[in-house]
């Protein structure tokens, strides 16, 4: 069975792996294939989705293929909170503005939140998604325990203990709190504060919403029809990024459907691929290298 | 040797065109004639192939804020705080601000050896340069200051450059121009492009660059010591 048709039943489908071993390129394959299938396809990237747009090419033209590629983390967060009205405030914030426009970190949400998005808007039978590599990949698959931990009451009492009323009514918490805030004049200064204090307040009021949204996207993850790929090159290095991202998505309960293992054109290749991962797991290989009749082939 | 050099290298690129091997070399290449070297890995980023033993420090941004906080705060408030729980769901969740600090601490490292900082890709490596500037905008008191001061170290030439490394094919090739694009518009300096896998795919030169060195290596599995010498001899234009 090839990897398309064993990802016939499936609606979604996450794309893992470093960087350069084709991880794009299997997506834009898999959104296709699933197009020429006649289902409707959905590819989502993180950046400007230029590689994958150009990986889908004119191929997909006429195809009952959806591509829309993330813009940027800014255009998916603005989408994300402008639905609510509590968030126009919240928007003007310079600080909010700077941490979507500047600071990393921020695309795995804005991916999270524009996968549920458009899934909810489109509805297509298959999403394939092509998330950054490494950490930020991570950090997409655990966005909904990460937005949970924020909006903990512990945190939150923490956040948006005013820093007005530490000025104003003295406020109730002790000299320590009182004396962090003095530290913290000292290093961001007062207007950097006060716009963080409001960011805080602004953004808690939307805790209802976006906690809603990420328990959906977790919803999408977890389900039956979701399968994770993860792609690699037959190096020892690749490999051993193949067991270090098992065990990362392990401690989150997920696991992958299967390894797709790229430019395996040696039998050398072929022995530590065997060797390096487990039985059981299914492997495919990109099938450009090898003979189309080694792909389903399980180790 | 007396000659300047810039003392904060970040070798970057696209996924899978050989980032950590040429930071591994050039880092060979400063050991072998006495410059004192350090090879950083920030962690988050993707780790290339081990290779020939060197010690390749991982700079941890979530640790130089509680080292950083620790230098700060009084020894008791800074400890309660980083042990606690809820700083780890903030920090955990909050964006950037562990890069920011691993960047932080780059750029006000010593300035008696050579950083070469390993494989942030191409976006990232853009957003922490970008961090510094929109943190200087952001912020007043000391935070504001040093984040000033960090990204005029990034920008000044004598002191840190930034090496692209790409693939000669032509999704590579263009994701390339486009960072040294962004990165010109930032104004950071930017050093050699090294083009590699150029036998693999019969191209022309880089963007008709002729400051750019083209490699006939493949990112494949690690090289030797012998290998990595060898091509440290022919990127000596990186460090000059």
């Amino acid at each position: 069975m090839s990897l398309e048709t064993s990802m016939a039943d499936k609606h979604l489908v996450v794309v893992l792996g470093a960087g350069g071993v084709g991880k794009t390129t299997l997506a834009a394959r898999l959104a296709e294939s699933a197009a020429r299938a006649g289902r409707t396809a959905l590819a989502l990237a993180v950046e400007d989705g230029g590689a994958l747009r150009q990986r889908l090419g004119s191929a997909a033209d006429g195809l009952a293929l959806l591509s829309v590629p993330m813009v940027s983390a800014r255009a998916a967060w603005e989408h994300a909170l402008l639905q609510h009205a509590a968030a126009a405030h919240l928007w003007q914030n310079p600080l909010c503005q700077a941490i979507v426009d500047s600071f990393t970190g921020t695309q795995p949400y804005g991916l999270a939140a524009e996968l549920v998005a458009q899934v909810d808007s489109l509805r297509p039978d298959l999403t394939v998604v092509d998330p950054a590599p490494d950490e930020d990949a991570i950090a997409f698959l655990d966005t909904a325990k990460r937005l949970r931990g924020f909006f903990e009451p512990a945190l939150q009492r923490w956040l948006c203990t005013s820093y007005e009323s530490e000025h104003g009514l003295g406020g109730a918490s002790g000299w320590s709190m009182r004396y962090v805030f003095r530290r913290l004049e000292a290093a961001f200064g007062r207007a950097a504060l006060a716009n963080a204090s409001a960011f805080f307040r602004d953004l808690t009021a939307l805790a209802e919403p976006l906690l809603a949204r990420a328990q959906l996207f977790e919803r999408m993850l977890y389900a039956p029809s979701t399968a994770i790929l993860i792609v690699t090159t037959p190096t020892q290095h690749g490999l051993a990024g193949v067991a270090d991202l098992r065990l990362r998505l392990a401690a989150m309960d997920l696991a992958p459907a299967a390894v797709v293992v790229n430019r395996l054109t040696s039998a050398a290749a072929l022995a530590t691929v065997t060797e390096r991962l487990p039985a059981g797991l299914l492997v495919y290989s990109d099938g450009t290298t090898l003979d189309r009749g080694c792909e389903a082939r399980s180790f | 040797m007396s000659e300047a050099r810039p003392r904060l290298i970040f070798v970057t690129g696209p996924g899978g065109a050989g980032k950590t091997t040429i930071a591994l070399a050039l880092a060979r290449l400063l050991a072998q004639r006495g410059t004192p070297v350090q090879l950083v890995r920030l962690s988050g980023s993707e780790s290339g192939p081990p290779g020939v033993r060197i010690a390749i420090d991982t700079l941890d941004g979530e640790v130089a804020l509680a080292e950083y906080l620790a230098g700060v705060l009084p020894v008791g408030l800074g400890r309660r705080l980083t042990m606690n729980r809820v700083y780890a769901d903030f920090i955990n969740a909050a964006p950037g601000l562990a890069d920011f600090m691993a960047i932080g601490k780059l750029a006000t490292g010593s300035d008696r050896a050579i950083t070469i900082v390993d494989g942030p890709t191409a976006r990232m490596a853009l957003a922490l340069f970008g961090m510094a500037d929109a943190a200087a905008r952001l912020f007043g008191g000391w935070v504001g200051t040093q984040a000033a001061q960090v990204a005029a170290t990034l920008r000044d030439a004598e002191r840190s450059r930034v090496v692209l490394v790409t693939r000669a094919d032509a999704v590579a090739r263009s994701e390339t121009r486009a960072l040294a694009a962004a990165l010109a518009t930032l104004e950071l300096p930017l050093g050699r492009c090294i083009v590699n896998a150029m036998d693999s795919i019969a191209t022309q030169s880089f963007a008709n660059d002729p400051s750019s060195i083209e490699l006939p290596f493949c990112a494949r599995d690690p090289l030797g010591a012998a290998e990595l010498d060898t091509l440290g001899t022919r990127l000596e234009a990186v460090l000059a």
